[in-house]
């Protein structure tokens, strides 16, 4: 169940696995502290402050007082350009997780990716961050452990470049050429 | 009460103080390119084992390192502990990475090293193009007094990188990647000891490889004249150079695929050129929030599927891979 916290946290569960969770949570005090100090974890690797209060009354009433909506907005059109995918490091059991983006460009890079504004739109804009999980090529691992190579990681900590080795499951393996 | 006891190690282990500088904010000090220069050489001069965790985003998982220097050069062994079982053992210049759940050994060897200078003491001066390299102030990790020395990106083209460094030894103990003041990835050591005797033992793979399907990743490439390759970075980001041009044989692929690799002397960021086969890269219409260091980006030239990939953001990448042209395909037009 744990896992589960944890992947539901980084956006990695399917919609069926979501609403279990969430249940189990909503059941289980254990899991709620579990919630809690994940996100405490979270916080403080990426070096945001901590606040020691719990504001979960407080949202909870905004949200009751929220209006329902029906028809939600439908997703920006960019998306039908640029993908960004992530590697869901816990569920393929990576150490670390990669953001995959990929274009289909017709042989000839789409101009408008270079632009900061529409890159960040498709990397950061909420609306279109649905959770799941892609699995990685397999050839990616070969490439992640020849760029090893020239990574300073691998200069400089004198260790191989196994941060970005990632386990890839049998049904996601490329055929042999 | 739980989230108090718990934050204290976290934040230390965080590192949380940003430390403050006395010197020219916009010029590298040159005692702290020295400290550089000590983490390159100090993996060839020591013993050591511990074990360390990598965290990036949500992420973290603990593995164990052994690394011994002899008569027979620099070896090592790491054993991821979180997770499925993976094992990375290192022989000088080859390394064989273990997945016993997928009984698969992937191994390779390097050789290309020589031609790379990033972090040796020449390109020093291209470090400082791109990085403003500072002294922190001096913390401790894993009892060990660490000078903290910060890499501070001059754009946003790349990362900024912070890294602990041990006084006595200059073995690198901590390292954080940084994207403003957030980290983006690091690694730190949470247990070692140094330079003690290390028994031949521990540095054996725990797994056993004869039943193990070898996927070898074949690194014996040759090196390649500029343009030889016929593709090419046309616009590079402001301070990167390519550094080599390969072609590449890896298992399972009868052609060989096109290798070009990008420095700023600091961040490396690699290109991958491969036909492209149907169904490869299959994209998804879905977008996700970045997590780590590492970005990867591929698209389609000529029948070819470009991957870029580095530790760099994803402008940097995105840039790059668009950037990619094949000089054939181009002339054809």
């Amino acid at each position: 169940m744990k896992n589960k916290i944890s992947a539901l946290m980084d956006g990695e569960l399917d919609n069926v696995d979501i609403a279990d969770t969430i249940a189990q949570i909503k059941k289980t005090e254990d899991l709620r502290n579990d919630w809690a100090i994940y996100h405490l974890i979270g916080d403080t690797l990426r070096h945001l402050v901590a606040v020691p209060i719990d504001i979960t009354l407080q949202v909870s009433k905004k949200l009751s007082a929220e209006p329902t909506v029906l028809a939600p907005h439908l997703p920006s059109e960019h998306k039908g350009k640029v993908f960004a995918f992530s590697v869901a490091a816990s569920m393929m059991t990576a150490v670390a997780a990669v953001v995959w983006m990929s274009v289909q460009t017709m042989d000839r890079p789409l101009e408008s990716i270079a632009d900061k504004s529409v890159l960040q739109a498709a990397v950061q804009s909420e609306p279109t961050v649905i959770p799941a999980s892609i699995p990685v090529p397999a050839q990616i691992n070969d490439y992640l452990l020849v760029h090893g190579e020239f990574s300073p990681r691998v200069s400089m900590h004198g260790v191989a470049p196994y941060p970005y080795i990632y386990t890839v499951s049998d049904s996601d393996k490329r055929s042999t050429r | 009460m739980t989230r108090r006891v718990a934050i204290v190690p976290l934040l230390l282990l965080s590192g949380l103080v940003m430390p403050s500088f006395a010197q020219d904010p916009t010029s590298s000090s040159a005692e702290a390119q020295g400290w550089l220069q000590r983490i390159v050489a100090a993996p060839r001069l020591h013993n050591y084992i511990g074990t360390f965790v990598y965290s990036s985003g949500g992420h973290m998982e603990t593995s164990r390192v052994v690394h011994k220097v002899d008569k027979e050069g620099e070896r090592e062994r790491i054993e991821v502990l979180d997770g499925s079982p993976r094992e990375v053992i290192r022989n000088n210049d080859e390394v064989r990475c273990y997945f016993p759940e997928r009984n698969t050994v992937v191994t390779e060897k390097r050789g290309l090293r020589k031609f790379f200078p990033a972090l040796l003491p020449e390109p020093l001066s291209k470090l400082n193009d791109n990085y403003i390299v500072k002294k922190g102030e001096r913390e401790r990790i894993s009892d060990y007094e660490c000078q903290v020395i910060v890499l501070e990106s001059r754009d946003n083209m790349r990362y900024s990188q912070k890294l602990w460094v041990d006084i006595s030894t200059g073995l690198l103990l901590k390292a954080a990647v940084m994207d403003g003041g957030q980290v983006v990835e690091q690694f730190v050591f949470t247990q070692l000891e140094i330079d003690g005797e290390i028994d031949e033992e521990l540095l054996k793979p725990n797994y056993l490889t004869k039943s193990a399907k070898l996927h070898i990743t074949n690194l014996v490439s040759s090196k390649m004249e500029k343009g030889e390759l016929g593709w090419q970075v046309e616009n590079l980001p402001p301070g990167f150079m390519k550094v080599i041009e390969v072609k590449r044989s890896l298992s399972g692929r009868t052609t060989p695929i096109s290798h070009i690799t990008l420095s700023d002397g600091l961040a490396a960021v690699s290109v991958f050129i491969e036909p492209a086969e149907e169904g490869d890269f299959q994209p998804v219409q879905k977008s996700f929030p970045r997590q780590g260091a590492m970005n990867i980006y591929t698209r389609t030239v000529g029948g070819n599927m470009v991957t870029t990939i580095g530790e760099v953001p994803p402008a940097t990448v995105i840039q790059i891979g668009n950037s990619v042209v094949n000089y054939k395909v181009k002339w054809a037009e």
